[in-house]
């Protein structure tokens, strides 16, 4: 996507322009956030709020890097944000929960399993940020150089991470395989 | 890259139609509230100047100046107003009460 015209006239963002963005990157943005929160109507309320805060976040915006990696990070920032939020609430559910299981239907309850496909499992098995590293890397096909942009992190950084979680991911399918049989 | 994962087998999502509609009325709804924010902020600010300059300018206005020469000319006028203006202050209504007594 061209971004001179964005960068011109920053503080006149039109709705056409939100339009046009919208269009070329909202699939790839809702998909990163499905893909790091596991939660389609999460995912879509950080693409919402992603783009309800590109007309005042684009005065930032300098123009060095792409305006797709721009969005990219917002969305992975604002899902990291929420995971964290997230987590803290889950914690306390936890205790809760245990706590209410404990006392309604004891503690040798076993958990009901879930078996979706394996990949997916793999996939979701990693920490969100190295999750959202290769989806844009092998689903996405973006750059080693656009990811360093995204994620701030020097590209040798970047292969090391990529080339462990899909050691992990393999080893998972290949363990998840084995016992199957 | 030779060892990349295939992903394509993986569901992909699209964004509800509604979705877009729905930032544009977050935008709108952000817009309304800067819009009166600025308003109420600019009235809040015009009544505080006038305010100030009021309290500059008002007193002025009911403040006479007496020049020597006015004073010179009928003097009792004068000292007559400003015990007449003296007496709406504490000081002045406590001594006037305490004479009141001695005549009694």
């Amino acid at each position: 996507m061209d971004q001179k015209w964005l960068l011109n006239k920053p503080k006149q963002m039109s709705r056409e322009t939100l339009a046009a963005l919208w269009h070329a990157e909202s699939q790839k943005l809702l998909n990163l956030a499905y893909r790091m929160l596991k939660n389609r109507d999460e995912a879509e309320d950080i693409l919402m709020d992603v783009f309800v805060s590109v007309p005042t976040a684009i005065q930032n915006f300098r123009g060095e890097a792409a305006i797709s990696s721009w969005l990219y990070r917002m969305t992975i920032n604002a899902c990291l944000m929420k995971i964290r939020k997230a987590k803290r609430h889950a914690e306390l559910e936890e205790i809760n929960f245990d706590y209410i299981q404990e006392q309604s239907i004891g503690t040798k309850e076993e958990k009901e399993e879930l078996k979706p496909g394996i990949l997916n499992d793999a996939l979701n098995a990693l920490p969100a940020d190295t999750r959202s590293m290769i989806w844009l890397k092998d689903a996405e096909d973006l750059s080693i150089e656009e990811l360093v942009d995204i994620f701030s992190m020097p590209s040798g950084t970047i292969k090391a991470r990529l080339s462990r979680a899909r050691a992990f991911i393999r080893n998972f399918i290949q363990r998840s395989g084995e016992y199957a049989r | 890259m030779q060892d990349k994962i295939d992903f394509s087998s993986l569901e992909r999502i699209t964004p509800k139609k509604d979705s877009f509609a729905k930032v544009l009325y977050r935008l709108d709804c952000q817009q309304k509230r800067l819009i009166s924010f600025t308003r109420y902020t600019r009235i809040a600010l015009a009544a505080s100047f006038l305010f100030i300059v009021g309290g500059l300018t008002l007193p002025k206005l009911f403040t006479e100046n007496i020049s020597p020469a006015e004073y010179a000319e009928n003097p009792f006028e004068w000292e007559e107003e400003s015990f007449v203006l003296q007496l709406e202050t504490l000081d002045s209504s406590l001594s006037i009460s305490y004479l009141l007594t001695e005549d009694n």
